[in-house]
């Protein structure tokens, strides 16, 4: 196609004046020197590159990851149980912990030694719970950070604060955030993919949303309980048309909209408009094969497993493998991980559900060269308490939700492997060494995807906003 | 799910979200010298037109302010655009649809001089005006139609659309702008007499996100709705530091939040009629209103008194938790959370305000107070301490002087050695006071105090104003359990439901707010934390403002004043803003870049002296926004040609200065209101509830405005197509070009259908089977023209080899449907289903015995379009039947699942069975998932598979998913439109299918062509 690289007029003005992230990278001239806004110099630099809201760009500086997969394990897995091992706990058993349990959501009691074994894995020695076995032979690529902290020990600010920086106000999702500043690699297919079987988690789109950002920097939900691609994406096929007969279609709008901007002269509205046709008709085979895991050779999914975790997994390493930023892969609908009742058969239920697909998806990241361009994260809003919780007095053989302290993995591009950084006091409750706040982690994930996360900001209502607010701290310590 | 607790909020969310700790707020004296020098803080001046050299172009005023600026850049403007483009122009712009064909024709021929006016005029009186202008104006006022995320309750709004009837109404009045914000803020301190249909207009404080209750949020939306939407002021920043770059300080937002926090909204039930009583509000209606009503005020009057009560009644569980959760006073691990009477109100699941209201009453009380200044004393000590010094604390509160002798006596003679000791005996003097209290009221009703001035004293610490246990009802929200909470918003969901349910038979009700009685003084949240209050600040305008008013405000809450003061002439920023509003809205761009953001970092306007003069031409103008649309629709500026022109592109790519009008996309709205136009399928449809119907549904015919706005979950072809996220007033609309877009137009029934609609109408209207005589009839519904040479061949060509390919075909049925749905009984022994009874009733979702569902017959039984539920025992087990409609090989898969997060009954147990092979699967599931993989499975057409659940030992809870997909083997799946797969849930919809046909298509590409989506 001889169509000139998309420049959607407004679009770029808006984006630019309200883009903080250093104009130098977007290799735009004198059009930034008449918005009184921009202060800043006007680099020397090519004329009429377009800029697609969604073109890929190059970040603040060159950037360790390009993708990545967000594992959420929606609900709050217990990190005790898990990642986490405290002995004490164990001894303490049924018995009143020696400091003071700390306020959560709900009452809780007496000390609940993790009923999960754990045994640890590689050079490394991390300890991982029989419940991710499947990550044992992957434990020399974990970073396993057991001092994250959140804020708020209830599900709906927690969920915020780990996806957008802001416990119950409209912000940007952090997919938002990276679409806006890194645009994405494959224009056939959305930057940004939130994927859950059988439905939303407890808060619905507001966990994707683009909030004041633009929204085609929105998430795009997509139910992997389906399968058929019409199901998973929206207005990809055609009902009645096949392919050939919908090309003669387009060809002919093509052709009217070639003469009707012909009559009008220069514009880069049309122009973009032409082009999103020839990208959505692309679209509609690139993401039909993007889902169909049947593709897969027999080997690949045998080594994922039969289960929708397994098949959303292995989704989403297509999708990253066809350049899409941004995946976020949900357990299910609602909490699955939220067990207050009856943990050990619940975790062990749930962890079966996924323990074998993540560890495939790490193995086949290997495999295929994508695990060091793709950072994977993996862990919930918040953790669960090491005292069990009580109803009316009687305890429930589960756990309250934890934000004092938790643990989250994060493995592939940038991460050093094999590390174990910041711990939770004798109990779990609280992080005491080195705490990682939510905040923090942001940061660091922008730095792996190459912004400052200062810079990375947003004109609105009268200020520059940023996915970290006034906090966030990079932590190096766990960069390769 | 029910987690998310308010009253944990107050403390931990607003302590957390300090938006800054770096920022020093703005120095006084440069807050005075840009409120002096900063443009938009300046007096609106009445500018004159200036001089122009090129007398012919300009027709009036806002021509000159335009032509003056290109005149200095050397720049010319454009010539008029041609007749054809003006009249489309004008459709689109004013009442958001094209002309049609005869209506173009006529503007055409029409050679009288005010041809123009005469147009201008007819649209602005149309009801569609103010149908598409209301669009513009819903998107500042962050319109919904639902709460947002709620963790309890109603999501639906049911009366938000009676606030969206009502900005229609006062559009198509033309209702003077000021008027129209008056009573936005405040029309309920406006209404009098019989017309109370203006009380609706306070949906525009209360529509926003309801945040899930937070209130302080919920104030904060309505500070910035008001603030940034009617003003350009960015006040928001101000809650927890003062305003980085503009004059605007936390007193500021304090003075406004108290004037919100003033105000409430009266449960549903007290919202005032708009209209007669609909249709459906018979006498039981009413009753049913006024039982739930009643049942919601009950439980919260019951609540209350029984918050009060164990505030009182359990002080001593009170003191006592408060010193165990003192790392330095508590002698026990955990604190006594659960006790004898029950569970103090602390944890975030359980309330917290019970303790933080003890423990704030306790901190204040100083060294000398009468009753707890021997606690005072003693809790500043450290535990070890308090054995040794309590006898000398005593000594000391004694010799005071103002120690309560019933105090001293309840003291005297005992040794504590801990503050629970202290607690104990605290506890013990004011739960008998309380007692004591509670006898006397019963012996005397009229009592309002003791007689005896130090039991009266004793008992002020309970029942005095200031005392914990004394809250009003609203205050006592802050102190519900959980489950209190949950009962609440159940109850008061009731009410609303009651409303619901009379669907279009209701009448609209106003969503109003009122006046408190007793005001709110309001605090300044020490960085924005509201359990640190600071310093108190007046209800009052922005020091911004102090031209207008310095005084506090003085009655209510004073939000009619705040009103007058917004629209008063002299305010510098609220009519400006509205002209650059409408401005933007009818160029695309706005004078001001920013139209929400009018502080010191916002780009300055293009254009100063039109703004000021647009503004003020309007408050002279009776504020009226018809006769300023009819203003600027009439200039040479606005009927420029928006044609290219390299030279004037080189100096001012983006067109600020105006050498031409600027080409614009359609939004969404007008996008879809066009399709339906001229597919002549658009429902006359006049206000009202909103169709609970995507806009991209087939059966879904109503303006886009009608359309539930569902801030939860908004529909994804309004993301693609820019709609704004209704959580926040939206400054303007983000213009994208996006292959989604692309799909829509190509691929959605929804755009089929209209495009078959034109084709109907074709057929319909035109009796011509001459091919280019369709073609022409088909230009003049879609583009309302005549095709060139070329066009005509280049769809001649088009329809001839789609004709050729498709023939005439004649709508069909959906795809055969392979799929029956029923129940019968599989025998195990044998492996065959031995009964199959198709079930009897669909109710559009569902498969199952009857209307009532569970049915009486058949219980729970039934089907739905991934799953469904079992009958009552094996016999009824519930089977989807799939007849193959070719020989082949196939292949089967879906995941099964049982249950959710509740734990009961055994699960259920699945089968395929083939009619002439037998069983070919089977599964058990229990609060589990499986795949049910068939990989490989020959039928013959005609051959039954059923795919069988049925119940095991009880069916108990018995909902399963299953829909399974089946795949003929050898499909290449996309590039055919032969059937070779079977999906249940795809196929299980009753949904129209379109017909393929030439007509259809050529409409089609007609209907996603630039020339129609966009404006020149």
């Amino acid at each position: 196609m001889g169509y000139h690289p998309p420049l959607p007029y407004q679009t770029r003005r808006e984006f630019l004046s309200r883009s903080g992230m250093g104009f130098a990278m977007l290799g735009l001239s004198g059009v930034l020197a008449d918005s009184g806004l921009l202060a800043v110099e006007a680099p020397a630099a090519t004329t009429g590159l377009g800029l697609s809201p969604l073109a890929s760009r190059s970040p603040h500086f060159p950037p360790r990851a390009r993708h990545i997969i967000h594992i959420f394990l929606n609900g709050g897995p217990s990190h005790v149980d898990t990642f986490d091992p405290k002995p004490l706990l164990t001894k303490y058993d049924g018995k009143t912990l020696p400091i003071l349990n700390l306020i959560t959501e709900r009452e809780t009691g007496t000390a609940f030694g993790s009923p999960f074994r754990f045994k640890r894995y590689g050079e490394s020695g991390i300890p991982i719970s029989e419940l991710f076995s499947h990550l044992g032979p992957h434990a020399d690529d974990l970073c396993v950070i057991r001092s994250m902290h959140a804020d708020i020990p209830n599900h709906e600010p927690s969920l915020m604060l780990m996806n957008s920086g802001e416990n119950t106000l409209v912000r940007p999702s952090m997919g938002s955030w990276l679409t806006y500043g890194l645009g994405t690699e494959n224009q056939n297919l959305p930057g940004f993919i939130a994927m859950s079987p059988g439905g939303h988690p407890i808060k619905g789109s507001e966990n994707w949303r683009s909030a004041f950002l633009p929204g085609i920097y929105e998430g795009a939900f997509v139910n992997t309980q389906h399968r058929r691609v019409e199901q998973l994406i929206e207005n990809i096929r055609n009902p009645t048309q096949d392919l050939l007969s919908q090309r003669k279609q387009v060809d002919l709008l093509q052709a009217l909209n070639r003469r009707h901007l012909d009559q009008r002269g220069h514009d880069p509205q049309l122009e973009s408009r032409i082009l999103s046709y020839e990208q959505g008709y692309r679209m509609q085979m690139e993401a039909a094969d993007a889902f169909d895991v049947r593709r897969e050779p027999e080997s690949i999914r045998e080594m994922y497993g039969d289960s929708v975790q397994s098949r959303q997994l292995l989704i989403a390493r297509r999708l990253v493998e066809r350049g899409v930023r941004f995946v976020q892969v949900w357990h299910g609908a609602q909490q699955p991980w939220d067990n207050h009742d009856k943990i050990e058969e619940n975790h062990r239920r749930l962890a079966g559900q996924c323990s074998q697909g993540i560890g495939a998806l790490l193995t086949d990241l290997k495999q295929r060269g994508l695990f060091d361009e793709t950072l994977v994260i993996c862990g919930g809003e918040f953790g669960r308490t090491p005292t069990v919780e009580t109803r009316g007095g009687e305890g429930m053989l589960g756990r309250d939700h934890n934000h004092y302290g938790f643990s989250l993995w994060l493995a592939g591009g940038g991460i050093k492997g094999g590390t174990i950084y910041g711990a939770t006091d004798d109990f779990g409750f609280t992080a005491v060494e080195n705490p990682v706040h939510v905040h923090d982690l942001h940061a660091t994930v922008l730095y792996l995807m190459g912004f400052d996360h200062e810079q990375l900001t947003y004109r609105y209502a009268g200020r520059d906003f940023r996915l970290t607010d006034v906090h966030g701290q990079v932590v190096r310590e766990i960069v390769a | 799910m029910l987690d998310n607790m308010r009253i944990f909020f107050c403390v931990i969310v607003l302590g957390s979200f300090l938006l800054t700790t770096t920022v020093c707020a703005l120095p006084q004296d440069r807050a005075d010298e840009i409120r002096r020098s900063h443009w938009a803080f300046q007096p609106i001046q009445r500018t004159q037109p200036p001089p122009v050299a090129d007398q012919s172009w300009p027709k009036g005023a806002i021509d000159r302010f335009v032509m003056a600026r290109l005149e200095a850049a050397g720049l010319s403007p454009s010539d008029r655009a041609d007749r054809r483009t003006l009249i489309r122009r004008a459709y689109l712009d004013l009442i958001g649809m094209p002309p049609s064909y005869e209506e173009v024709e006529a503007f055409a021929g029409n050679d009288s001089h005010d041809a123009m006016t005469q147009m201008v005029d007819r649209l602005l009186a149309r009801r569609e005006y103010g149908e598409r202008w209301a669009r513009h104006w819903l998107d500042v006022a962050r319109y919904a139609d639902v709460k947002g995320y709620l963790d309890a309750g109603e999501q639906r709004f049911p009366f938000a659309y009676s606030y969206r009837d009502y900005v229609v109404r006062s559009l198509n009045e033309d209702l003077p702008f000021d008027r129209f914000l008056l009573e936005q803020i405040a029309a309920d301190q406006l209404v009098e007499g019989d017309d109370t249909r203006p009380l609706a207009a306070l949906g525009f404080l209360t529509v926003g996100s309801w945040y899930n209750l937070f209130p302080h949020e919920i104030i904060d939306d309505r500070i910035d709705v008001v603030a940034r939407g009617l003003m350009g002021l960015t006040v928001g920043c101000a809650r927890c530091h003062d305003h980085k770059y503009d004059p605007i300080t936390t007193e500021d937002y304090y003075s406004l939040y108290g004037v919100f926090a003033s105000s409430r909204e009266p449960p549903p039930d007290e919202y005032p009629l708009l209209a007669e009583p609909g249709t459906s509000e018979d006498d039981a209606f009413r009753e049913e209103l006024q039982q739930a009503a009643q049942k919601y005020k009950q439980l919260r009057a019951e609540l209350h008194a029984k918050i009060m009560h164990e505030m009182r009644a359990w002080s001593g569980d009170y003191l006592r938790y408060i010193v165990q959760t003192m790392p330095d006073h508590r002698t026990q691990a955990q604190a006594p959370l659960r006790t004898e009477r029950g569970v103090i109100r602390d944890f975030s699941a359980y309330a917290r305000g019970g303790v933080t209201r003890w423990r704030r009453f306790l901190q204040s009380r100083p060294p000398d107070d009468p009753v707890f200044g021997l606690w005072s004393r003693l809790i500043a000590m450290s535990r070890e301490e308090i054995a040794r010094r309590f006898p000398g604390a005593l000594a000391e509160f004694e010799t005071s002087g103002q120690a309560n002798p019933l105090v001293l006596e309840t003291f005297s003679g005992q040794a504590p050695k801990s503050m629970a000791d202290l607690a104990d005996l605290y506890g013990e003097l004011l739960e008998e006071t309380d007692t004591l209290w509670r006898k006397h009221q019963k012996d005397d009703s009229q009592a309002v105090a003791f007689d005896d001035p130090h039991h009266e004293q004793l008992r002020q610490a309970l029942f005095g104003k200031d005392a914990p246990g004394t809250v009003s009802v609203d205050e006592s929200t802050d102190l519900y359990t959980l489950n209190e909470s949950v009962e609440v918003r159940t109850a008061f969901a009731d009410v609303e439901r009651v409303y619901l349910k009379a669907g279009k038979g209701r009448a609209p009700r106003a969503m109003v707010m009122v006046d408190r009685s007793e005001p709110v003084e309001p605090r300044v949240f020490l960085r924005g934390n509201a359990e640190r209050p600071g310093k108190h600040v007046a209800r009052q305008l922005p020091i911004l403002l102090s031209d207008l008013r310095t005084e506090p405000f003085e009655v209510g809450s004073g939000r009619l004043e705040l009103a007058r003061a917004i629209v008063d002439p002299r305010n510098p920023l609220t009519a400006r803003v509205i002209v650059n509003r409408i401005w933007a809205w009818h160029f695309g761009r706005g004078l001001v870049a920013t139209p929400s953001d009018f502080g010191v970092r916002s780009a300055p306007p293009t254009h100063p002296q039109l703004l000021d003069y647009l503004a003020s031409w309007l408050m002279d103008n009776d504020w009226s926004l018809k006769k300023l649309h009819r203003k600027i629709l009439l200039s040479s500026t606005w009927q420029q040609a928006s044609v290219d022109r390299p030279e004037c592109r080189r100096e001012d790519a983006e067109n600020q200065l105006l050498w031409r009008m600027n080409r614009q996309r359609l939004d969404f709205e007008t996008m879809r209101d066009s399709l339906l136009a001229v597919s002549g399928r658009l429902e006359p449809l006049r206000g009202g509830p909103p169709i609970e119907k995507r806009p991209d549904d087939v059966s879904n015919s109503a303006r886009t405005l009608y359309s539930s706005v569902d801030r939860t979950s908004l529909p994804e072809i309004c993301r693609v197509f820019d709609f704004p996220n209704p959580d926040l007033s939206a400054p303007q609309r983000s213009k994208t070009t996006m292959p989604q877009q692309a799909l829509f137009l190509l691929n959605s029934l929804f755009v089929i259908a209209q495009s078959e609609a034109v084709a109907a109408r074709l057929a319909d209207e035109f009796d011509s089977d001459q091919v280019a005589n369709r073609i022409r009839q088909l230009f003049r519904i879609v583009y309302s023209r005549n095709p060139s040479g070329e066009e005509l061949e280049l769809a001649t060509r088009f329809v001839v080899d789609r004709l050729i390919t498709l023939g005439e075909r004649q709508p069909r049925p959906r795809r055969p449907n392979a799929w029956q749905y029923g129940f019968g009984q599989y025998e195990i022994a044998v492996k065959r289903l031995t009964s199959f009874t198709p079930l009897p009733h669909f109710t559009g979702e569902a498969w199952q015995g009857g209307p009532e569902w569970p049915d009486a017959e058949l219980h729970y039984l039934r089907l739905t379009a991934i799953g469904g539920h079992v009958g009552i025992d094996r016999a009824h087990a519930a089977v989807r039947r799939w007849t193959a409609p070719i020989d082949g090989v196939i292949t089967i898969s879906g995941d099964f699942s049982h249950g959710d997060v509740e734990k009961c009954g055994d699960g259920v147990e699945g089968w395929i069975v083939s009619s002439r092979s037998g069983e070919v699967g089977h599964w058990t599931v229990f609060k589990d998932t499986v795949d049910t993989l068939i990989e490989s499975l020959e039928v013959a057409s005609g051959e039954t598979i059923d795919f069988v659940v049925d119940c095991r030992e009880n069916h108990y809870c018995d909902e399963f998913v299953w829909a399974p997909l089946i795949q003929a083997l050898d499909s290449d799946g996309a590039n055919t439109a032969e059937v070779r797969e079977w999906d249940a849930a795809w196929d299980f919809s009753d949904e129209w299918v379109p017909t393929p046909s030439a007509w259809a298509e050529l409409a089609q590409t007609l209907l996603q062509s630039n020339e129609f989506l966009f404006v020149d």
